[in-house]
């Protein structure tokens, strides 16, 4: 009986932590190693807050104030100077850690180009977490948006804090 | 009174490991055979004036450079802080070139943040640049991550 209270108090931190939205993402250095270019962005609640009273005038209203409503913007972001250099099984991992409270909403593939996976974390009317995966031949990215997220305003986050152009009009410009 | 006083206290303990964390990367870029110092004559006043005008939203500043080539990566400085600065809220870093970016940062009061940033080119200079800015500047900074190696040399 102890040991299941042990037990249960272990695991409620992280049950916790998976259902706020924000997920581990574990990098192998590896991929750092081969890329030659990796931009990682880590911001918590309190540094959005404050940067979120200064966004760019292009980014309207609305858009800023769900920044602030925000827990964290999480980014890795990895190049490399050849087609295929990454190993892609390293987004099954990232996919193995969302449970089954995600649900995957968009998903644009292409054999060639790009692959883009978003997933989000519905908690009641609203969303608790989002995870955007972009592979292409040359360039991997992984962010976790953590908090609640208004995905019509997620466009105008495109660009900002390392965070990559996903709409089709933006990446062509 | 004791309320400000704590204030003053926490205030004094938060500059004083960032100073502390400055120090730690001057000292280690230092140690570091293949780099020397350049000393920039008129800094001392340079800070007076930062302090009293707060030009383009920054309070305060040091700044060490140095000259040389050699190779650091983004991990090399985490180990010379230790743990005392947590995740750095960016890190650039290109195989390319060697080019190493990295900024911790942290709030100090009202919508002031300190930065701490390292900005590393192995053949060419290497600046250790502790800030304490608004969140306007801090803004403009994280916007575009990749270009944060461009703070330092400004």
């Amino acid at each position: 009986m102890r040991r299941i209270f042990i037990s249960l108090l272990l695991a409620f931190p992280a049950v916790a932590w998976a259902q706020n939205g924000r997920i581990t993402i574990e990098i192998p250095a590896s991929l750092a190693a081969k890329a030659a270019e990796s931009v990682d962005v880590n911001l918590d609640g309190a540094m959005l807050r404050l940067a979120a009273k200064f966004l760019s005038d292009d980014m309207d209203r609305e858009a800023r104030e769900m920044v602030r409503k925000l827990d964290g913007i999480y980014v890795h972001s990895y190049e490399f100077d050849d087609d295929g250099e990454y190993d892609r099984s390293i987004l099954d991992k990232v996919r193995a850690q969302l449970g089954p409270s995600w649900k995957r909403i968009v998903t644009v593939q292409n054999r060639t180009r790009e692959n883009v996976e978003i997933y989000m974390q519905p908690n009641g009317d609203t969303i608790s977490g989002l995870v955007i995966l972009s592979a292409e031949p040359r360039e991997l990215t992984i962010v976790n948006i953590v908090g609640p997220v208004d995905l019509d305003k997620l466009a105008s986050l495109e660009g900002q804090f390392g965070i990559p152009h996903v709409t089709k009009e933006q990446r062509h410009e | 009174m004791s309320k400000r006083l704590g204030v003053a206290i926490v205030a004094a303990l938060l500059c004083s490991s960032a100073y502390a964390d400055f120090n730690a990367l001057v000292r280690a870029m230092h140690a570091q055979r293949g780099l020397h110092r350049v000393w920039t004559p008129g800094l001392g006043f340079a800070r007076l004036v930062v302090w009293m005008i707060h030009p383009v939203g920054v309070r305060d500043f040091q700044i060490a450079l140095f000259e040389g080539k050699a190779r650091f990566d983004s991990r090399d400085f985490e180990r010379i802080l230790g743990a005392s600065d947590g995740t750095p809220m960016v890190q650039v870093h290109s195989n390319r070139t060697g080019e190493v970016a990295v900024i911790w940062a942290r709030p100090v009061s009202g919508d002031l943040m300190e930065m701490l940033l390292v900005a590393h080119d192995p053949n060419d200079e290497t600046v250790v640049l502790r800030t304490v800015v608004d969140g306007e500047t801090l803004a403009r900074e994280i916007s575009n991550p990749r270009d944060a190696s461009r703070v330092a040399r400004r």
